[in-house]
C-alpha cells in the first residue's frame, strides 16, 4: 500500500514539474553558436465583435520587429503565410537517347510551383548554350515550320523536315502565346529557349501566375500548387554530324515582390 | 552446378532489366521566407535566417545573391547576371559560404544565416536583390542527345537604405478605369456602357514616382444612383521605386484563366477587380490609395452606365413576334 502511494506521489510530481517542460538550448562550440532563428507555430486572424488582430506566431521574419537602425518585415503579411515557396522539376535528366535523321523525338518534365505564401510567381527558362558536342558541332534552335517562332512567340512545329531544338508547354499559367496557338493548333506549338551565350540573353517566362488568383484577406493560410508540363523536341537532318550533344536548361523560379 | 546456373540467370536478369536504367532525377527545393523587406541605416548589418529544404533527390546546391529589376507591371522580376550596389552579403554559417557548393540530402534542410551589411556612406535609396539557391544539373550520359535541367529558386530582398528613417513615398494613380463592353461618344464625352448582368472589370495602376518602394493601402468604393454602395479593399502589394504596378482589390469575382477550350474574356488583360451583380443606372467608382504607412492619399474616379440591353432586346423581339402573330391571327379571322 505504502509502495503504491509512493508511486502515485512520484507520478504526480513528475507530471506537475517535469513532463510538461519543453527544453530549448543553443548549439554551440568554441567555434560557432547557432541561435534558433524562428519556430513556426501558426498564424490566424483573431477577432471579437470590436476588433481584429492579425498575427503570425513565432516566425522571426513574418512579423515586424523594430530595432536600433533597422526594421525588418518578411513574408507577405496580407497572406498570413508560413507556407514555404517550393519549386520542383519532376525529372532533371532530359534524355532523347539516340536520334535518327528526320525522326523527331520528345522528352517531358513537369514543373510544379507551390506559392501559397508568395503572392505570385514566375518560372523563367534559358539554355546555357545550344545543344553541342565537345568538338564544336551544334544543333540550332528551331524556328518552327514556317520560320515564325522565336524565344517569345510559339508556333506550329509538326513537319519531320523542320529541324532544331525547342519546347512546348502545357498546363497551368502558361504564356499567352501558347494559349492562342493552341486554339487553332492543338499541342503542336513550340518555341526555342533563349541562349545565354548570346550577347543579350533574356530568360523567357515559361509559367507565370496571374493576379486573377483571387486574394482572400480573411482566409486561413493555405497552399496553392500549380503544375505544367514541358515537352522538349529535337529533330536533326542527315547533315548533322554524329556525336554526343548536350546542354543545360536553367529554370529559375522566383516569387513576386 | 545448379547454384552457378542460378547466379548466371540472376546476373543476366539484372543486366537486362535493372542495371541499364537511368533513374529520373527529381528536384524539389523550397525556401522560406519568400520575401524580405528591410529598412536600414548605413553602417548597420543584420542577420536573417532562411530555411532551404531539399524535398527531392540528393543534390549539390550553391547559393548566391544577385540584384533584380521589376519586369512588367505585375510584380515579376528579372534577375541580373552581375552583382551591383553597395549592400554586402555573406553567410554567417561556419561550414558554407555564398557561391560555394554544398550537399543537401533528401528531405535535408539547411539554415542559411544571411548577413546583410550596409557600409557607412552608402547612398540613400532602394536596392533590390534575390537570394538564389541553384542545383547542379545531373551528369549527362555519353553517346546520346541530352540536356540536364538546373533548378534555381529565389527569395526576394527589398532594401531601403535611409539615414534619417524617412522614405520618399510619392506616387499617383496612373490608370483607374473600367473595361466596358460598349463605348458611346457624345460631345467629346465617352460614356462606358455595360449590360445590367455583365461583370464589371476594373483596372488600377499605381505609379511610384519616389526613390523608395511603396506598400499601398486603400479601397475602391462603388456607389450607385439609388444609393447602393460596395467597398473593395486594396491588397497591399509592393510598388518598387520609379515603377508601375497593377493593384488588386478584394473580394473579386473568380475567373478561371487556365481553361484552354474557352478562356474567360477577362483573362485577356490583367485586371484589378471584377464586380459581379445586377446593375441599373449610373455608377461611380472611386479609388483612394494611401501611399504606405503615414503616407499621403491619392484618389481617382470613373463612372459607367448599366442598362438592361439584353432584356430590352429580348423584349423587343418578343413584342415583334407577338405583334406578327396577332397580325397573322387577325388577317386569318378577316379571311
Amino acid at each position: 500500500m505504502f509502495k503504491r502511494l509512493i508511486i502515485i506521489i512520484l507520478t504526480v510530481v513528475y507530471f506537475m514539474f517535469g513532463a510538461g517542460k519543453v527544453r530549448a538550448g543553443y548549439m554551440e562550440s568554441s567555434g560557432f553558436r547557432i541561435q534558433g532563428g524562428n519556430v513556426n507555430m501558426g498564424s490566424d486572424n483573431m477577432s471579437t465583435p470590436g476588433a481584429t488582430l492579425s498575427t503570425t506566431l513565432g516566425q522571426l521574419a513574418a512579423g515586424k520587429f523594430d530595432s536600433d537602425g533597422y526594421i525588418v518585415k518578411a513574408g507577405f503579411q496580407y497572406i498570413h503565410s508560413i507556407v514555404p515557396f517550393t519549386f520542383s522539376i519532376s525529372d532533371s535528366r532530359i534524355d532523347f537517347g539516340s536520334i535518327l535523321n528526320n525522326e523527331p523525338k520528345t522528352a517531358t518534365t513537369n514543373l510544379r510551383v507551390s506559392f501559397g505564401g508568395a503572392g505570385n510567381y514566375q518560372v523563367t527558362a534559358a539554355e546555357l548554350g545550344r545543344l553541342g558536342t565537345l568538338s564544336g558541332d551544334y544543333i540550332d534552335n528551331t524556328s518552327c515550320d514556317n520560320s515564325d517562332c522565336d524565344v517569345s512567340t510559339a508556333s506550329v512545329w509538326d513537319l519531320d523536315t523542320t529541324y532544331g531544338f525547342g519546347y512546348n508547354i502545357d498546363g497551368e499559367d502558361i504564356p499567352a502565346t501558347y494559349t492562342s496557338c493552341y486554339l487553332t493548333n492543338s499541342k503542336l506549338c513550340y518555341r526555342p529557349f533563349p541562349d545565354t551565350t548570346l550577347p543579350t540573353p533574356t530568360p523567357a517566362a515559361v509559367i507565370m501566375s496571374s493576379d486573377h488568383v483571387t486574394v482572400d484577406l480573411t482566409s486561413k493560410p493555405k497552399d496553392i500548387i500549380h503544375e505544367s508540363t514541358v515537352t522538349f523536341k529535337l529533330n536533326v537532318s542527315s547533315a548533322q554530324p554524329a556525336g554526343s550533344y548536350q546542354t543545360v536548361i536553367s529554370f529559375i523560379a522566383t516569387p513576386s515582390y | 552446378m545448379f547454384k552457378r546456373l542460378i547466379i548466371i540467370i540472376l546476373t543476366v536478369v539484372y543486366f537486362m532489366f535493372g542495371a541499364g536504367k537511368v533513374r529520373a532525377q527529381q528536384t524539389i527545393l523550397s525556401i522560406s521566407p519568400p520575401l524580405l523587406e528591410l529598412f536600414i541605416k548605413p553602417g548597420k548589418s543584420i542577420l536573417i535566417a532562411y530555411t532551404l529544404q531539399n524535398l527531392g533527390d540528393p543534390n549539390i546546391i550553391k547559393t548566391k545573391v544577385m540584384p533584380f529589376e521589376p519586369k512588367g507591371n505585375l510584380g515579376n522580376i528579372e534577375v541580373k547576371n552581375e552583382f551591383s550596389g553597395p549592400v554586402r552579403f555573406n553567410l554567417d554559417n561556419s561550414d558554407i559560404a555564398l557561391e560555394q557548393s554544398f550537399f543537401l540530402k533528401t528531405r535535408g534542410s539547411q539554415q542559411l544565416l544571411l548577413r546583410i551589411r550596409v557600409p557607412e556612406g552608402a547612398p540613400n535609396g532602394d536596392y533590390y536583390y534575390t537570394l538564389l539557391a541553384e542545383t547542379e544539373p545531373p551528369p549527362a550520359a555519353e553517346g546520346i542527345y541530352s540536356s540536364g535541367a538546373k533548378a534555381t529558386i529565389g527569395s526576394n530582398i527589398i532594401i531601403t537604405v535611409t539615414g534619417s528613417g524617412n522614405v520618399d513615398a510619392v506616387g499617383k494613380i496612373a490608370l483607374f478605369d473600367v473595361l466596358p463592353r460598349y463605348k458611346l461618344s457624345i460631345m467629346g464625352k465617352v460614356i462606358k456602357i455595360f449590360d445590367s448582368n455583365d461583370p464589371v472589370p476594373v483596372v488600377m495602376y499605381l505609379e511610384n514616382q519616389g526613390k523608395n518602394f511603396i506598400k499601398p493601402n486603400g479601397k475602391i468604393n462603388l456607389r450607385g444612383n439609388f444609393g447602393e454602395t460596395a467597398e473593395y479593399e486594396i491588397v497591399p502589394k509592393n510598388v518598387l521605386a520609379e515603377s508601375q504596378r497593377l493593384l488588386v482589390a478584394t473580394p473579386s469575382a473568380q475567373i478561371d484563366c487556365n481553361r484552354k477550350d474557352k478562356p474567360d474574356v477577362f483573362c485577356e488583360k490583367p485586371i484589378s477587380l471584377l464586380i459581379k451583380g445586377f446593375f441599373l443606372g449610373k455608377y461611380q467608382l472611386t479609388g483612394s490609395i494611401v501611399l504606405g504607412e503615414n503616407g499621403s492619399t491619392v484618389t481617382a474616379s470613373t463612372s459607367y452606365l448599366a442598362l438592361p440591353l439584353k432584356f430590352v432586346f429580348a423584349l423587343a423581339v418578343a413584342l415583334l413576334v407577338a405583334f406578327l402573330v396577332i397580325k397573322k391571327v387577325r388577317s386569318n379571322q378577316e379571311d
